[in-house]
């Protein structure tokens, strides 16, 4: 029940936050861009026959390319629920922390931080599920007549958005974790979204080491679908690697909470 | 009037030495330089390393514009976290000094952290592959180019929170423009070259200096659209 209470609690204070809508908006406005931009591209190269400029104008492969993207807004989702609580309130407020409203108010910290962990993941997903059909309408009203369909009876639908959106959660669980540890959002945002653009530091570490590929980002990269011959060769398989990551997060939110349980708010 | 810019610009000196995150990101900064240049003048050319010592230099750039980006956002950022808005306006009520005052002192921060970082680098690039100062030096006018497109960088977060003078979506917003959007529009051919972290890629780049100059030209561009918008906020809204 104490549980329940945390979880609205959470949920109601995560709805009322802008940045958390920003993070929404991020992944869903951000991801449905890029898929306009692919679809219509593919579509012209088609038509002018010249298709081998963007590949296969199929609906999946344009819709699914901009995946890697919503990954942004679910660092900003999973930061923000924690590091807002952190952020000192205007003067004329009384100049206090929301942590301490919060402690008062939910006095079992554990369930404070699991009430959190179930609003990222809550969050995330619902960001995926209004994400991904929307890609996936745009790519094929954008491709038009040069769309390719997918082979009926053929799941790639189903599994390379639901890879995806398990992608996105265990970044967003993995941000929470660090910013429960950091208590700023400063650290893991620009060291989240970073390391998810093409200015990654873990793609530059596999070049140095094949460890790297066991790093959360490296390891879950493949739980997007994409062919073997656009991503970067080696690193884990599909459910190995999303298995690491989640480990990942499991750690990070575990060191968070114990961070959380023992220090001062 | 220039009794008070001046008052105003040795108060933001002071401001900005004082604010722990931004020494911090400094600090860091030359580090991860240090280590960045080491790691990548270790590739091996087959594995996409950099073929020459001027090549690792360059290829830290990308990441050392994160740094640039968080020395542009907090000063204004801090300032709007709490109270310290109002204290500044009361001591200089003068508000376009304060912006000019501002602007001045964080571009010189922008440029020393730039340079401290591109320094580090180099230096670490040389250290890594044996080699003497002697083949940086044919480099020097890229290098410099580097300096001042980080530095633009700073200034263009600092312009950009002026508009929006909160942390987390001034973050959000420079982060995408610098380092999400450029390749996912690479594809859109030389509409691309329009964005400020391609137009400093090739302020960086060993290139003519006529597409440096349109480079430079770029980014001042959306420098000054988006900092006069966001001077203008700063003017006229409240604090």
């Amino acid at each position: 029940m104490r549980l329940l209470r945390a979880l609205a609690v959470e949920f109601g204070k995560a709805a009322t936050l802008p940045a958390v809508w920003i993070g929404v908006a991020v992944t869903v406005l951000g991801t449905a861009a890029v898929t306009l931009l692919n679809a219509v591209q593919t579509a012209r190269a088609v038509r002018a026959g010249t298709p081998e400029r963007y590949g296969t104008p199929s609906i999946s492969e344009t819709a699914y390319a901009a995946a890697p993207l919503g990954t942004v807004g679910a660092v900003v989702i999973g930061v923000v629920v924690v590091s807002s609580e952190y952020a000192a309130n205007s003067p004329d407020a009384g100049g206090g922390r929301q942590i301490a409203t919060s402690c008062l108010a939910v006095p079992m910290r554990l369930h404070a931080v699991v009430a959190k962990a179930v609003v990222v993941l809550v969050f995330v997903l619902g960001t995926a599920l209004l994400a991904f059909p929307a890609c996936l309408g745009i790519s094929r009203l954008a491709l038009g007549d040069v769309a390719v369909l997918e082979p009926p009876g053929s799941s790639a639908l189903f599994t390379r958005a639901l890879g995806s959106a398990v992608y996105w959660t265990l970044m967003g669980l993995l941000a929470t974790g660090i910013s429960l540890v950091c208590r700023s959002g400063v650290v893991p945002l620009i060291v989240l979204i970073v390391n998810s653009s093409v200015v990654s530091v873990s793609l530059l570490l596999t070049n140095l080491t094949p460890l790297a590929h066991w790093l959360p980002d490296m390891a879950g990269r493949n739980l997007f679908g994409f062919d073997a011959d656009s991503v970067v060769p080696g690193g884990l398989d599909v459910v190995p690697g999303g298995v690491v990551m989640a480990a990942w997060s499991v750690v990070a939110l575990v060191a968070g909470a114990i961070a959380f349980l023992r220090r001062d708010a | 009037m220039w009794y008070g810019f001046r008052h105003a610009l040795v108060a933001e000196c002071s401001k900005l030495w004082t604010l722990p995150a931004a020494r911090l990101t400094v600090v860091a900064a030359v580090l991860v330089a240090g280590l960045l240049g080491a790691a990548l003048a270790s590739l091996p050319v087959a594995d996409g390393g950099p073929a020459t010592a001027g090549d690792a230099v360059r290829q830290t750039v990308p990441y050392l514009q994160a740094a640039a980006i968080l020395l542009g956002l907090l000063p204004i950022a801090q300032e709007y976290s709490g109270r310290q808005i109002s204290t500044t306006l009361v001591t200089q009520p003068q508000r376009g000094v304060v912006v000019v005052a501002k602007t001045v002192v964080i571009a010189a921060a922008g440029l020393l952290a730039a340079a401290l970082s591109v320094m580090t680098t180099s230096v670490a690039v040389l250290l890594a592959r044996g080699e003497g100062a002697e083949v940086l030096v044919e480099e020097s006018r890229s290098l410099v180019g580097a300096v001042v497109g980080l530095a633009l960088i700073t200034l263009l977060s600092h312009a950009l929170v002026l508009l929006l003078p909160r942390f987390v979506p001034g973050l959000v917003i420079m982060v995408c423009l610098v380092f999400l959007i450029p390749p996912v529009v690479a594809g859109l051919g030389d509409l691309s070259r329009w964005l400020p972290s391609v137009a400093v890629a090739e302020l960086s780049a060993s290139g003519v200096a006529a597409d440096t100059l349109t480079a430079a030209g770029i980014v001042f561009g959306w420098i000054a659209v988006v900092g006069a918008i966001g001077g203008w906020r700063f003017l006229r809204a409240d604090a």
